[in-house]
């Protein structure tokens, strides 16, 4: 289910089925977290490609704040929840602070959890038949404080607040680099990749050590160690069973 | 996810961090085993000690974890020959197979050590004796949420004497927890701190005799693992999200840069070299014959060395 190609100093993984990740499918993000830790470790790879495998990047659920409660199920479901897809072991941890140059393709619908990776990451494509749908509804993990670092401000708000994107409107929101036709996409990223993975290795790493400070001092650390907290006061978890009456 | 370390090393890891869980008090102990070493710390243990708090994490049974060790001292800090480890000066270059590796897991990586212990929603307290140097200082002690302590603890930047200060005055835990000009001090001196002078300092809760420190610590344990486990979760939420905001969990990047630069000086390499075939105490010996070099395993304050000498590789 999930596919790596390293090639000329560039890696591509290729999922299938990220909405998984936004029905917050335990399973899976390890399986994502375990590869992604690998392929970031790996020597022969200067530069990550994250793509999917469908024809969206990460599909909408048909019912996506049914898949949060189920995931919180009860308040001391809320730890193992936030290790999994919250914590400095989750996937959106993994990509924001990784020392490797990691890129999103992106074409059809990007939402839910595929959104997070889509602000995790350093660079984008979309196809110009891409959508970004606000993810902060239905996913505490989402850090708002990478939307407003990466886009241009009010946009990020007016998207947070429950716009969805086009491919156009995304990259004049910042949250996008270029968007291509879809049919150029790949080419689009695999030059993109390329030219990333000319640059001096100790160069890239120690700047995104450096920018690893930068985003800390930011207050990105501070959003997705908020995400157990956002969780217990979202909406979701507040009609399952024994949360209401344990917390007095 | 790829393990690194020796065949040996991999092997060895979970007799050398032992787990137990007692059910019935809801605490949990992680006890680091490898006393002939002073508990120093290979990546294979770190990687285990990493798992086993991720794994805490997923189990509502517990709700208290303490950290100890095991023969005559709590942890000696990480192994340093160790080639997956520290880079070592004699090393050309700091490359991505042995130099960020290290330091993605101790100072820098999210999915790592240094993040493991810190971040956890589970009380953290750790039962310390002997020495207590190096990583287990600024990795360990200044990130749990309680110390107990026994009157021989000797705790400090042992490491500060061949690597230079940066574990411990480049981070915010300590900086935090002691101040600033204690910070300092015990970075670039290298002179460890007595286990009362730790206390006067705010980093231990409480000081006890040798004997009495294992029934202290659980006692101390026992008393919160009986509070309501939903306020405990909520508390530890909440003094996680304050910590966020004072940016204490923030990994230190600047202490791992400049390690990353660190050049040593031809009589610095000899340290090394000694190190590499006698250990770190075998270092240290040859350090003190240097004119005005001081031995960092002495406290201050403490008048004698703090354990009776068994072997291993940082005892006299």
């Amino acid at each position: 289910m999930i596919d790596v190609v390293v090639a000329d100093q560039v890696a591509i993984v290729t999922f299938a089925e990220l909405s998984r990740l936004s029905r917050y499918d335990v399973s899976f993000a390890n399986e994502a977290r375990d590869v992604l830790f690998d392929v970031i470790d790996d020597d022969e790879a200067k530069v990550v490609v994250l793509r999917s495998a469908d024809p969206d990047f990460c599909a909408p659920l048909a019912d996506p704040a049914g898949a949060l409660g189920p995931a919180l199920a009860g308040l001391r479901a809320v730890p193992a929840w936030a290790e999994t897809f919250a914590g400095p072991r989750s996937l959106n941890q993994m990509i924001t602070f990784a020392k490797k140059v990691i890129i999103t393709e992106v074409q059809g619908a990007c939402a839910g959890a595929g959104v997070g990776l889509v602000l995790a990451s350093d660079l984008t494509a979309a196809g110009s038949d891409a959508t970004f749908h606000p993810p902060f509804a239905d996913h505490p993990e989402a850090n708002y404080v990478l939307a407003a670092l990466s886009m241009r401000t009010h946009r990020a708000r007016a998207w947070a607040l429950g716009h969805t994107l086009s491919a156009r409107e995304a990259e004049g929101a910042g949250l996008v680099n270029t968007v291509v036709d879809p049919t150029e996409l790949g080419e689009c990223v695999r030059e993109m990749a390329r030219q990333a993975a000319m640059m001096p290795l100790d160069g890239i790493t120690l700047t995104k050590m450096m920018r690893q400070a930068v985003l800390d001092n930011q207050g990105v650390g501070q959003e997705f160690d908020a995400a157990p907290l956002l969780a217990l006061s979202h909406p979701a978890s507040h009609d399952q069973t024994g949360v209401g009456s344990e917390v007095q | 996810m790829r393990q690194y370390g020796t065949d040996e090393s991999i092997a060895a890891a979970p007799q050398q961090v032992l787990f137990d869980m007692d059910e019935t008090s809801g605490i949990a102990t992680i006890t680091l085993n490898r006393p002939d070493k002073h508990n120093a710390l290979s990546v294979p243990m770190r990687a285990r000690l990493t798992q086993l708090m991720s794994d805490v994490e997923h189990d509502e049974r517990i709700r208290v974890v303490i950290i100890r060790g095991n023969g005559p001292s709590f942890c000696s800090g990480n192994e340093i020959n160790e080639r997956w480890g520290q880079r070592r000066p004699h090393e050309r270059r700091h490359t991505n197979t042995i130099g960020y590796r290290y330091s993605n897991e101790m100072a820098w990586g999210r999915p790592a050590f240094s993040q493991a212990l810190g971040r956890s929603s589970k009380v953290t307290i750790a039962q310390v004796h002997g020495f207590c140097a190096a990583a287990a200082y600024f990795m360990i002690v200044t990130k749990v949420d309680l110390v107990v302590a026994s009157e021989d603890a000797s705790i400090g930047a042992l490491e500060a004497r061949f690597l230079g200060p940066a574990g411990a005055v480049a981070n915010i835990h300590i900086n935090r927890t002691i101040g600033m000009k204690a910070a300092r001090r015990t970075g670039y001196t290298a002179v460890p701190m007595s286990a009362g002078e730790a206390a006067g300092l705010g980093l231990i809760s409480r000081v006890v005799p040798r004997d009495e420190l294992e029934s202290t610590t659980w006692a101390v344990a026992g008393e919160l693992a009986e509070r309501d486990p939903a306020t405990l979760l909520f508390l530890k939420s909440r003094l996680r999200m304050s910590d966020s905001l004072l940016d204490i969990p923030v990994p230190a990047i600047t202490g791992m840069l400049i390690s990353h630069f660190l050049q040593s000086a031809p009589d610095e390499l000899d340290f090394w070299s000694v190190a590499r075939d006698e250990g770190v105490g075998g270092a240290l010996r040859a350090d003190k014959a240097r004119k005005g070099a001081i031995d960092p395993r002495k406290p201050r304050g403490s008048g004698e060395a703090p354990s009776p000498p068994l072997g291993g590789d940082i005892d006299d």
